[in-house]
């Protein structure tokens, strides 16, 4: 082996073959990982955008529910959604958590192959009303009904 | 020594130029795949997400009443528990009725701070403004649904002749700042201002005889009260031929006797309140004479109520202010003047501007 390292006549092609060898390894594993990561942060930014565009549609039609809620009986209305978001199906539904801290019910919108939640306000409906339900985005359809205990999401 | 050495040390050449052939590849790769990346991310910026937060803000602030509760009481009149806890108030809403959708000044009053118009009739309102407590833009933040945001209200009307426009400007130029990120969103809709407490004489009821006026504020107008209680009284009418009548001193409480009066113990002192006569103040002389052309004003502050009815806000009772005038007043039979029978109100199209960031 010593002999082979300290060949200086061109003729080590092992030596040669595995340092080529192993820098190619290396050189396409980085180019791949970084590739990769780039790519999925892209991913994650695009179903956090998405996410937050059909939950804040989401919300303004909670909104509009409570607005009109009617004095007898209920208001039903069916709204389209998009099936995925970022090409990954993801879960509709009314938490107690939310990121801004205030201890206030929030819509969340999850994804369901990456980890990506968005969490939505209701502008303090949820202080007016009960406001309650959940619903996938399988059917491309959610439900939103208004009553005078409530406003509430289903699948549609 | 060693450097030289290693320089004349041919071997393993070829994979020192392909490793430094790799490097820069991989640099180069690198540079270009994030400078592309963030070229075709999305957007996603703050103000993207500002936007529909603000709208629905702006929509439930013109389009509802608004809600209180302390867990036991609730009512839509949240404006009138603002004063005295803050955290009852779950949503501000500055309608009066979800009927004609007219904002009602009396909700914008207890918590904005109001600007006088250039006729002295029509106001415009901003909050919060530099003297805020933070403590209770938080509270406002979280009852208008901003979830924390940062934010800056005007109402001001429609008709911007009746108001000092590059004042009003200014003071949002002032409470906005520098700020890169932030989104404006406004609501037209009609406001209603109301005006309380200016009597007439004709009006006046009380203890007939001897002459003590009593006036009442039912708990539902508490919010009319925010430095104070002010009120005038004028077109004064007298017994007889009688032109002149004497004040002597003024009682709050609440809770009078089956003859319209207050006990002794709710006499205020002369320096807890203040006295206008014609516009001049005549604070801390006591009584004072005056005729029935003279249109006499009284303001007692917020500190003189909070100490004579500390309970004033909670305890869900009436509050009665008793003037004590000498008999020739004309008071035309026992009863209660209710501060409610002044309310006067003048609606006018106003525009409501919310600027979140």
């Amino acid at each position: 082996m010593r002999s082979l390292r300290k060949d200086s006549n061109g003729q080590a092609i092992p030596i040669d073959y595995i340092l080529i060898f192993s820098m190619s390894v290396l050189f396409f594993g980085i180019m791949t990982i970084s590739f990769s990561t780039v790519v999925d942060h892209s991913t994650q930014q695009a179903i956090h955008s998405e996410l937050k565009d059909i939950g804040n549609q989401v919300s303004f039609e909670i909104t509009n529910a409570y607005l009109a809620i009617p004095v007898k009986g209920q208001a039903v209305s069916v709204m389209d959604i998009p099936v995925e978001a970022g090409n990954n199906a993801y879960f509709i539904d009314i938490t107690d958590e939310n990121s801004y801290g205030t201890g206030e019910k929030a819509l969340r919108l999850k994804s369901v192959f990456r980890d990506v939640s968005v969490y939505v306000p209701l502008s303090s409906v949820d202080e007016l009303v009960q406001v309650n339900g959940s619903a996938s985005s399988s059917s491309g359809k959610i439900i939103i009904t208004s009553n005078r205990t409530g406003v509430f999401i289903s699948q549609g | 020594m060693n450097a030289k050495k290693r320089i004349d040390d041919e071997t393993a050449m070829l994979s020192i130029d392909f490793l430094t052939g790799v490097g820069v590849l991989l640099i180069a790769f690198l540079f270009a795949s994030y400078t592309i990346s963030s070229i075709m991310t999305p957007y996603t910026g703050y103000s993207k997400e500002l936007f529909p937060v603000a709208d629905r803000a702006a929509t439930l602030l013109v389009k509802d009443e608004g809600y209180w509760t302390d867990g036991n009481h609730y009512g839509k009149e949240w404006n009138a528990v603002w004063g005295f806890n803050q955290s009852h108030v779950k949503k501000i809403g500055l309608i009066k009725d979800t009927e004609n959708y007219i904002i009602d000044s009396r909700k914008l009053n207890v918590f904005m701070n109001k600007r006088t118009g250039i006729d002295g009739e029509i106001s415009w309102w901003e909050y919060p403004v530099s003297s805020t407590d933070p403590a209770e833009i938080d509270n406002a933040s979280r009852a208008m649904g901003l979830d924390g945001h940062y934010f800056y209200i005007q109402v001001r009307p429609v008709n911007e002749s009746n108001i000092n426009v590059s004042e009003a400007d200014a003071a949002a130029i002032e409470a906005i700042g520098e700020q890169s990120n932030v989104v404006a969103v406004n609501r037209l809709a009609l406001n209603e201002r109301t005006t309380f407490g200016n009597f007439t004489g004709a009006d006046l009821l009380g203890h007939a005889s001897p002459s003590k006026l009593l006036f009442v504020i039912e708990p539902q107008d508490f919010d009319l009260i925010t430095n104070g209680i002010r009120f005038s009284i004028r077109d004064w009418e007298f017994e007889g031929t009688d032109n002149e009548s004497d004040f002597q001193w003024i009682k709050i409480g609440d809770a009078i006797n089956a003859n319209y009066e207050l006990t002794d113990s709710n006499k205020l002192s002369d320096d807890e309140y203040n006295t206008f006569k014609n516009g001049v103040n005549i604070s801390g002389i006591g009584g004072f004479s005056f005729n029935d052309t003279d249109i006499i004003e009284f303001f007692i502050p917020r500190s003189t109520l909070d100490s004579s009815l500390p309970e004033m806000y909670s305890s869900g009772k009436e509050m009665y202010i008793q003037l004590n005038v000498k008999s020739e007043v004309n008071i035309s039979d026992d009863g209660l003047t209710h501060f409610s029978n002044t309310k006067k109100t003048k609606t006018y199209p106003a525009k409501m501007t919310l600027w979140v960031w």
